[in-house]
């Protein structure tokens, strides 16, 4: 499944310490560091999105590699369900 | 019959039509509004005030229809500081919230919350040592002077309606012409006392400030807008649980470099 960042994103302010605060709708959201880049690799790759399973490889240049018992793609996963619930993110058809 | 008076609410001037029944409180809506009284010149429609017993009430940013005294007094309220809202709309940043100014620099510390958090009653305190800037709504430029809005103050009197009150009368300091932001805080009523509960980090901050926010998508780059407004270390969560406490805290700010 690929992704991209939803239409509908008004403003990203991203500050020195990685983390972000987005308006999307209206309604204002703070996001994580690691949500941050995830973002902005989303809206890097613009309509053509990102293939989902390839989101850690991508991302892990920026954050580092986890300790060993955590699961880099499980937690991007994660912040994936995270961005598309907040309305940032969304699943789009294989081109 | 009809009484009129112009007053200033943040950047618009709008003149005050007290229509018949209404007029007889013209003498009181003038003192209640003694700070923002002007002789500039009304840009934009007037408010006309109805007083109209048995009649539901009503008022927009053009209007107020009330069925007592109380009710038009504090719908006018309401009324002024829309038409200064929504004149700001898209320029200003607009925060619920009371501000208080020191009387030697302007520098102003803004207190944001929701109704009910204590505002007024905080303006009320706080203003009897700084300056009085609002009880309800502090607005930003974008190079960051604030605009003094020193509205009455909607005080809780076991009526029906929130009495107006002229900060004249609870003989609140006046602050300096040129006001300045120093520090924003989130105001929240904390149970166990006094202190400062928590520094959130700017962007959380800004998440958090937003919701006490008028026509923030209005704005050019909303987001950078408040976020410029914050320190980089972030912005404190001001819990309290009475006046005298918050004292304290407000003089903190005050003191933090600007």
């Amino acid at each position: 499944m690929r992704v991209t960042l939803a239409s509908g994103l008004e403003d990203l302010y991203v500050d020195s310490d990685g983390t972000a605060v987005v308006m999307i709708d209206n309604a204002v959201l703070a996001l994580s560091k690691l949500s941050t880049i995830v973002l902005q690799v989303l809206s890097a790759h613009g309509a053509d999105g990102v293939e989902s399973g390839d989101l850690w490889e991508i991302v892990r240049h920026a954050v580092g590699d986890p300790p060993g018992d955590v699961d880099g793609e499980a937690v991007v996963a994660g912040v994936l369900r995270q961005l598309q619930t907040a309305g940032l993110a969304r699943w789009v058809a294989e081109r | 019959m009809a009484e009129s008076f112009v007053l200033r609410s943040l950047e618009r001037v709008v003149e005050i039509r007290m229509r018949g029944r209404a007029a007889a409180l013209a003498d009181r809506a003038r003192q209640a509004w003694s700070r923002c009284l002007t002789d500039a010149t009304p840009d934009g429609p007037p408010i006309e005030v109805r007083w109209r017993p048995r009649r539901p009430s009503s008022r927009s940013s053009t209007h107020v229809d009330a069925g007592t005294a109380g009710a038009v007094l504090e719908l006018l309220s309401q009324a002024v500081a829309l038409a200064g809202i929504e004149h700001g709309a898209g320029r200003l940043v607009m925060l619920h919230a009371c501000g208080v100014a020191d009387p030697d620099t302007g520098r102003t510390v803004v207190l944001a919350g929701p109704s009910g958090m204590g505002k007024s009653t905080a303006a009320v305190h706080l203003g009897r040592r700084w300056g009085y800037v609002s009880d309800e709504t502090v607005a930003i430029t974008e190079d960051q002077r604030v605009l003094p809005f020193p509205k009455p103050l909607s005080l809780i009197r076991g009526e029906r309606w929130k009495e107006q009150v002229s900060p004249d009368d609870l003989g609140l300091v006046v602050p300096p012409q040129e006001l300045r932001l120093g520090a924003i805080a989130i105001l929240s009523r904390h149970p166990e006392g006094l202190t400062i509960v928590e520094r959130k980090r700017r962007t959380e901050f800004v998440a958090q400030v937003a919701p006490h926010t008028s026509y923030l998508g209005e704005l050019d780059r909303p987001v950078h807008r408040l976020a410029g407004l914050v320190e980089p270390e972030g912005g404190p969560i001001l819990g309290y649980r009475s006046s005298d406490g918050l004292e304290s805290l407000v003089h903190q700010l005050m003191e933090v470099p600007g």
